[in-house]
């Protein structure tokens, strides 16, 4: 414990100071002296807000938002500053009139040693699950660089509670506590995301290389979100400001065996004066993905959980599974004592193959999928996401406010073998074959504003003011047809209020209303000699949504919060739950819409224990979701020549279970953990389950470090057992899906070569090739396993 | 103050036991196995062969029974060719049926189905595939299938 043995001689050290500074105080008197310095986090990041006082004086300062700070008029003699943080180790620094005491750097080191292999949590984080009585996680680049996955949310699973609904291997949406989909909410930096929210089969638009840290809340976000934040929300936050005159960067690579995996990113960051810019670019390209052993693949109706009569024997790779991603970020600002302000502009593409199980089936369409294994061939999607973010923060005193304005435009493009059923749309087919067999083209606008005002003059009462507006257009183009273009307006505003009644005691609480306009246009059938004529009249639908929400914390000993929070929070239905009309073609099935259905309305109870004795890290956080009103999609008896017809429909609904982890650290060398997470999902008007219900399932790891070399430092080596049990509960034409066990070991240190230090992270993935399924994966349902043994290896240089 | 505490944690112990414990729903009705379909057959009247003229009639034969709580509600009878252009499009289909108000079959838990499907003189020859999906009230849906040669 190196912090404890500085503790020993701080005593003397203090004494003897006294003494010092005793004798040299009464040899000068009426001179003075000044120091500046700045306040940096062990990374080099500038902190702001940190005390610098005095040692047994009153006199002292606070670091500015660049972490400078200034000391006037100090009396000639020796001074001990003690520099304080939240979450940091206290630091002293001596100074005195001789040395010299301008533009000082002071380093803070993090309050506790952090070796966790699943969580590693940032201590302003650790501040912030003290104090909010939601379930909050704050996720670091650390966190980020040692479970580095294929994409964003397949890293971030190994969070309890947190799970990734995978489309192959290149995307991912998010599901907190067994609610996906509409129900989450993915922000950069409050600012929701909508192109993702179009199918469980679009991930999110966002290049992980480029996240510093996000924050995670599970469970009920309503109140700082809106609607869709019923569930939870990732929020990602901005990178640090470089220091003054930083020119900083780092180049990662990325290599995987089991889809032949090639990635490589750069990022720079750089300030002169109070400008300074951010960028990172990112290319990552991936073969179809392999499975454990030869098989035979049966080839079922997706829809289907009866037995599989397509026969097909396909070996071990999984066909058109390949993809690509490419992105470019640029964050360019400006940092001022009054706060700072800068533009952010994200650029994501993704162009992913998807499994034909179709095609398939017929001999010639078979062997050209499996010819290549990197080609994409249709069906395919693509989606290009661009958005431009303008975000000042005004600091005023203990106050702040912050404005966000936001652009995106998200097109998701979906090709696919076009059929004509009754030969009256050939004109229509040529033309959308010549466009790459465009299938469907969801092409949609939105504008976002928001102004937070945080109101923290009041000593032990913090006040947050929120406004949310956004604007949405959806345009459609292609051969077919699934959810109407529409216009959706809403505006919000909210407060959120804590107070602490004590050092034990925070209350939580707020209120929010809101209200939306939807109007969706009437959609005719191009071709009346099949279906209905109308696939969906036109609607105008204003709704209004309140959430509010009460808890309280309690802080019994330094270490140890008792959380319980009760909220109400809501959702407006979706374009595709009001007006879906159509195959929702990876899916296998037809949807259908109703423009008569109401908003979710779920009231939710969470609770949480985190303690930590000796070394060991407990948190425990059970949750209960009863939803007055939940939207789902329910299979119908109806069958039409594209698929089974599905309803969207409402119910009574009941979720509940909880998330425990624990982490232990032996001799900051040896750190084990240990994370169980379970969601029991009903519907309650059927008295049936829920489908895509994540199932009970727990992790183990440990890891040990090494003392370090000159040459290697940072080393350690892990492994993580991973268990998840029987999916049953399931719902007509969801497959049940058995129990697995998985694997994973991984290798990693700091080398320095010619004096750059790099970071080198090699790992296998399912070290067993046990051959096993995810419930909640997009290619379950047509039977296909997860991928099998991968050897992966990132290495980061950074210049 | 000591007793609140107590108190608290007991209180939350308990609903973390509530939470955990307990999975099992009270009242067990099986809504999700799928029915089966079984004994399928395409072919001639008697089934003694799969091979059929131009111009007659291919019969097809299964049965089907629910696994599950609930009731049978409809089925689906597709018989199409597998062109040589690969194209799904280019399918010629003798029959793509769905059955949802076939007396002998919806609100039954057992049916025998027997169709008689004609095969048009112009038909391509060659192999066809006889696809049958079942669906139950709840939704459940089976697929099962058989081959039928076409020939002069």
């Amino acid at each position: 414990m190196i912090y404890r043995s500085k503790h020993i001689f701080f005593p003397f050290i203090a004494v003897a100071l006294l003494f010092i500074s005793t004798y040299t105080y009464s040899g000068k008197n009426n001179c003075f002296f000044e120091v500046t310095g700045i306040v940096v986090d062990h990374n080099d990041v500038p902190l702001p807000g940190v005390t610098i006082r005095l040692k047994d004086e009153t006199q002292g300062a606070v670091s500015d938002v660049n972490g400078e700070f200034a000391l006037c008029n100090l009396l000639c003699c020796k001074h001990e500053l003690i520099i304080s943080y939240v979450g940091y180790e206290t630091s002293s620094l001596e100074v005195s009139p001789s040395q010299n005491t301008s533009r000082i750097k002071v380093s803070l080191s993090p309050a506790s040693y952090e070796l966790s292999q699943v969580e590693v949590v940032s201590n302003r984080g650790d501040q912030q699950r003290r104090i909010e009585s939601i379930s909050v996680n704050r996720v670091q680049g650390d966190f980020l660089e040692q479970n580095r996955s294929g994409s964003l949310m397949q890293t971030l699973r190994a969070l309890p509670g947190v799970n990734s609904m995978d489309i192959g291997s290149g995307i991912s949406k998010p599901m907190i506590r067994g609610l996906g989909y509409y129900r989450v909410v993915f922000a950069q930096n409050g600012i929701k995301q909508t192109g993702q929210l179009w199918s469980s089969h679009t991930g999110l638009s966002v290049d992980q290389q480029n996240i510093q840290q996000l924050e995670i809340i599970k469970g009920p976000a309503s109140l700082r979100f809106g609607s869709d934040a019923i569930g939870g929300v990732i929020n990602t936050l901005p990178a640090d400001i470089p220091q003054k005159g930083a020119i900083e960067g780092e180049i990662s690579f990325t290599g995987q065996t089991n889809t032949s995996w090639l990635g490589a990113s750069a990022n720079a960051a750089s300030r002169k004066g109070d400008f300074y810019f951010h960028t990172t670019v990112t290319h990552n390209n991936f073969e179809d993905f392999r499975v454990p052993y030869t098989d035979v693949f049966l080839l079922p109706r997706p829809v289907s959980a009866a037995q599989a009569t397509h026969e097909v024997e396909l070996g071990e790779t999984v066909p058109n599974t390949a993809g690509m991603e490419n992105a470019l970020s640029l964050v360019a600002g400006i940092v001022k004592p009054w706060g700072n302000s800068y533009i952010d502009f994200n650029y994501h593409y993704t162009k992913t193959g998807f499994f034909d199980w179709i095609g398939l089936q017929h001999d010639d369409k078979r062997e050209v999928h499996m010819a290549d294994t990197r080609d994409i061939k249709t069906p395919s999607q693509e989606v290009e996401n661009f958005n431009i973010n303008h975000f000042t923060n005004l600091y005023m005193g203990d106050n702040k406010m912050e404005v966000a304005l936001g652009y995106q435009h998200n097109i998701s493009s979906e090709h696919a073998p076009l059929t004509d059923r009754t030969g009256n749309r050939a004109a229509d087919i040529t033309h959308y074959r010549n466009l790459n067999n465009l299938e469907l083209k969801l092409d949609l606008h939105s504008i976002t504003a928001n102004v937070l005002y945080s109101l923290r003059q009041v000593e032990n009462h913090t006040f947050d003011f929120i406004i949310n507006t956004a604007y949405e257009k959806n345009f459609t183009d292609g051969y077919s047809h699934i959810v109407p273009e529409y216009e959706k307006k809403s505006a919000g505003v909210g407060a959120i209020y804590q107070y602490s009644i004590s050092p034990q005691w925070i209350i939580n609480s707020g209120a929010r209303l809101d209200l939306h306009n939807f109007q969706m246009q009437e959609t005719l059938n191009p071709d009346p000699a099949f279906g209905d004529s109308i696939f969906n009249p036109e609607i105008k639908k204003n709704y209004t949504g309140t959430s509010f929400s009460v808890g309280f914390n309690y802080l019994p000993y330094e270490k140890t919060v008792i959380k319980l929070h009760v909220g109400k929070s809501y959702r407006i239905p979706s374009a595709y739950e009001l007006g879906a009309y159509g195959l929702h073609r990876h899916e296998g099935r037809f949807e259908r819409g109703d423009t008569s259905i109401d908003p979710e309305q779920a009231w939710q109870l969470d609770a949480g224990l985190e303690t930590e004795w000796h070394n060991l890290h407990l948190v425990l956080s059970p949750f209960l979701n009863y939803f007055t009103n939940y939207l789902y999609l329910n299979p119908t008896a109806d069958l039409r020549p594209e698929g089974q017809v599905y309803e969207y429909q409402q119910t009574e609904a009941l979720l509940y279970g909880g998330e425990i982890s624990m982490d232990y650290d032996y001799k900051e060398r040896l750190n084990l953990l240990a994370g169980v997470e379970y969601v029991y999902a009903m519907n309650l008007d059927l008295n049936a389950y829920l489908p895509f219900t994540p199932p009970l399932s727990a992790i183990t790891g440990a890891k040990f470090s090494f003392r370090g070399s000159n040459t290697f430092t940072k080393s350690a080596i892990g492994a993580e057992g991973v268990w998840a049990a029987a999916q049953n509960y399931t719902v007509p034409n969801e497959l049940k899906t058995p129990g697995y066990v998985l694997v994973n070991a991984n290798a990693q240190s700091r080398v320095e070569i010619l004096g750059r230090e790099m970071m080198v992270r090699f790992e296998v993935r399912n070290v067993f090739n046990q051959r096993y399924f995810n419930h909640i994966s997009f290619y379950r349902r047509m039977r296909i396993p997860e991928p099998g043994r991968d050897f992966r290896l990132f290495v980061n240089i950074p210049f | 103050m000591m007793f609140n505490v107590t108190k608290f944690t007991r209180l939350f112990l308990m609903a973390l036991t509530i939470t955990f414990v307990s999975c099992d729903k009270d009242d067990d009705q099986d809504t999700t196995t799928p029915p089966e379909i079984y004994e399928l057959a395409a072919g001639s009247h008697d089934q003694s062969t799969n091979e059929i003229e131009k111009g007659g009639e291919v019969v097809v034969d299964f049965k089907v029974r629910s696994l599950n709580d609930g009731l049978l509600q409809a089925y689906n009878i597709e018989i199409h060719n597998h062109p040589e252009s690969g194209n799904p499009e280019d399918e010629y289909l003798l029959i793509d049926d769905f059955f949802d108000n076939d007396p002998t079959f919806k609100g039954t838990r057992n049916a025998t189905v027997h169709k008689h499907i004609a095969i048009p003189g112009d038909a391509p020859l060659g192999e066809y595939h006889v696809e049958v999906v079942v669906i139950d009230e709840f939704g459940n849906t089976a697929e099962e299938e058989s081959l039928v040669f076409v020939v002069e």
